[in-house]
């Protein structure tokens, strides 16, 4: 078994600060704690960790100053912690380099499974960040994977639920492929997911309502008897160069 | 509205222009009657003239024995018209009571006759209508005399009463004011017009122009309460104007993002310790009462978040984008669907408008939330009326007293019954709706449905937004 993760906690709030570090110690993380930016840097200089978990209002230096020292010094992944909810905060959060995100007050364990999904992420070769997708195109319409959001072929954003979400990347991802039903499942909601055949067959019709001009004769999301589904179009990848 | 009122203009410039219009009007007006005055003037200086010429020979004539018509004069005598300029010697005087007196000719000859010497008892002058021959001499006579002034209708009859009793008659045309004056003033004023009112216009569009970037800068500051310095322009009271209002939308401005900060401090100030309550929870092994807390804690930052929307709505910076409305609906409608709510929504084509998205899906949210949660179930449909797109929610709830309708709006009101968490909410969905609505240029309403007997079916919220 490999080292566990060290997190650098920087709170400057102990009342917040000493039982999240508590809460992280017993979810298998080695965790050193600071209270402001100052303290962070030394200890920066001194030890490697493997992820930053950020306060982005403290006295002194903010997070958000910390956050673009740390992207630009530093392969250090940051996940900020943040009081206010805004959808503006994850565009600047990510744009100051921040891989990250969570809203105070957060569930710990979602704290927990973006602080993996982060490190997961962080493991992969430079390479591979580099040519990871930031969405995908196809038949005039964008699949951002960035805001994850979805953009029809005159530009109109076009809102779809999480689960919709989810179930279009994997078609983009397997374009051309013909999924079936357990396979869509896994692959969209992991294998933990308690989702029944019947909820994948309901997110597909809600997806084709939304892209399909005419949701009766599906030209997009094809149902092929006896296998599944499969996207019919051609996809392109975007990568970060790509995306206007 | 009566007729004046809607005359009226209601800018600035055609009032101003209005105003200046009628007044010059009254100007010119004014002007004509003391030149149809004066000329009226004239022409009795010109009667009284005559008279007294005529009345003078006549008496010298009287005087010397003489008679009092040449009888050389014979075939003048006879000329046509002639006799309507004759002088009469009667023992009784010529004037009758219907006759119209000139008092202003009597005034005239008491003041030339006794100059002349000539001796009288009694001055009397009256006008008399002019036969229609007099008229076609009068008209012969100005274009032999090259006058084309005069217009007879009328004669002067002046009868004196000599010291001896008889009176002594003299008929003298009196010319009509002409119509050359009423066109003299007609092109005076026109020309006054041109003259005066071109810079007018010119002046009070700029005025209006100076004004309407005033407003339009005012507009723009309600909408985004970002202050922007207009440039003041226009004439001094305007641009004072302007600066003042630059000054109070700054000051407004530098206020409002003073409360922004402030809410922003409030918010991690209490955003920190419900964290650290959140993650405390986590260590209670009673699993019934940790999810007790955390459902508390979520409803505090519910609140909270409410509170602080509230607060900034309009002032996040997010940006309208277009946004496919329909699936958008669609997409809250299925939301409440998989948590097993009753939610019909209508087919419809697709439409786009500009919105903020999140704001737009808040508002959505409360409005469609309220009909599940209060009426049981919720039927949409979307319909695109002009420039703007209505969404219909109908529930099949009790509604909502008449005159309890507007207070919904207001922050914090609940209906008592369901004055309780269990029901969920924080009393503020509709009031950031309607906000949301408002931001966005459209509007929130609610209305009971009625059946046809008057008896209530439930309630209707409508959200109206502009789309492009």
């Amino acid at each position: 078994m490999t080292e566990a993760p060290h997190i650098l906690l920087i709170d400057d709030e102990p009342s917040l600060r000493e039982p999240l570090a508590e809460y992280l110690v017993g979810q298998g993380f080695a965790v050193t704690e600071a209270g402001d930016a100052a303290r962070a840097r030394s200890l920066m200089r001194d030890q490697r960790f493997s992820i930053l978990l950020l306060d982005i209002m403290m006295p002194g230096e903010d997070g958000l100053s910390l956050c673009r020292h740390v992207a630009a010094q530093s392969e250090i992944p940051v996940i900020l912690l943040t009081a206010k909810g805004e959808a503006m905060d994850r565009i600047i959060g990510l744009e100051i380099g921040a891989d990250d995100y969570v809203v105070k007050p957060f569930d710990p364990r979602e704290l927990v499974a973006r602080i993996k999904t982060v490190l997961r992420r962080a493991a992969r070769s430079p390479q591979a960040l580099e040519d990871e997708v930031q969405g995908f195109e196809f038949d005039g319409w964008r699949l951002d994977t960035v805001k994850r959001r979805l953009i029809d072929p005159d530009g109109a954003l076009v809102p779809i639920s999480t689960a919709e979400f989810k179930l279009l990347l994997v078609f983009c991802e397997h374009a051309g492929h013909v999924l079936n039903r357990d396979q869509l499942l896994d692959l969209a909601h992991g294998r933990e997911a308690h989702l029944f055949d019947r909820a994948i067959d309901n997110q597909i019709s809600r997806l084709r309502k939304k892209v399909e001009a005419d949701n009766r004769t599906p030209r997009l999301i094809k149902t092929v008897w006896g296998g599944g589904y499969t996207l019919a179009a051609k996809v392109r990848r975007l990568a970060s160069t790509d995306t206007p | 509205m009566t007729l004046l009122q809607r005359l009226w203009p209601s800018s600035l410039a055609g009032r101003l222009l209005l105003t200046i219009a009628l007044a010059l009007l009254v100007g010119q007006l004014l002007n004509a009657a003391l030149m149809v005055r004066a000329q009226r003037e004239q022409a009795m200086d010109r009667v009284a003239a005559e008279a007294a010429v005529r009345l003078i020979a006549a008496t010298d004539r009287l005087e010397q024995g003489r008679p009092l018509r040449e009888r050389n004069f014979g075939r003048m005598g006879r000329a046509p018209g002639f006799r309507f300029r004759r002088t009469d010697l009667a023992p009784g005087s010529p004037v009758t009571p219907d006759m119209r007196p000139i008092p202003e000719l009597v005034a005239r000859l008491n003041e030339i006759l006794p100059t002349y010497g000539v001796p009288y008892r009694k001055i009397e002058a009256v006008a008399v209508k002019a036969p229609p021959r007099a008229r076609r001499v009068e008209r012969l006579a100005a274009q032999i005399g090259g006058r084309s002034d005069n217009q007879v209708r009328e004669l002067a009859l002046i009868a004196l009463q000599r010291s001896d009793g008889q009176w002594l008659s003299v008929r003298v045309p009196v010319a009509e004011a002409s119509g050359r004056i009423v066109a003299t003033i007609i092109a005076q004023t026109v020309l006054l017009y041109l003259v005066m009112l071109v810079p007018l216009v010119w002046l009070t569009r700029r005025i209006a122009r100076s004004m309407g970037a005033l407003r339009d800068g005012v507009a723009q500051f309600e909408q985004t309460q970002q202050a922007q310095p207009i440039e003041p322009s226009g004439p001094s009271d305007l641009v004072d104007l302007t600066r003042s209002f630059n000054a109070m939308s700054a000051r407004i401005s530098a206020m409002l993002n003073e409360k922004d900060v402030m809410l922003g401090a409030i918010g991690h100030d209490l955003k920190t310790p419900l964290a650290a309550l959140r993650v405390r929870v986590e260590s209670v092994p009673d699993e019934r009462q940790r999810s007790r807390m955390v459902a508390s804690i979520d409803d505090i930052t519910r609140t909270l978040d409410d509170i602080l929307s509230l607060a900034r709505i309009g002032r996040t910076g997010e940006v309208a984008e277009p946004v496919n409305l329909v699936a958008l609906v669609e997409m809250i409608a299925d939301e409440y669907r998989d948590l097993g709510q009753d939610v019909e929504l209508a087919d419809c084509e697709r439409i786009v408008a500009p919105l903020q998205f999140t704001w737009i899906r808040r508002a959505l949210r409360n409005v469609i939330g309220n009909a599940v949660r209060y009426g049981a179930r919720a039927r949409i449909s979307i319909a695109r009326q002009n420039r703007a797109v209505a969404i219909t929610i109908d529930d099949d709830g009790p509604g909502i007293a008449d005159d309890q309708i507007e207070r919904m709006f207001e922050p914090f009101t609940r209906l008592e019954a369901s004055r309780n968490m269990a029901t969920g909410g924080t009393g503020l969905g509709l009031t950031l709706a309607r906000a949301i609505a408002h931001q966005h240029g459209g509007a929130l309403t609610l209305a009971n449905r009625r059946a046809a007997d008057g008896t209530v079916e439930g309630l209707r919220a409508v959200l109206t937004l502009p789309v492009g």
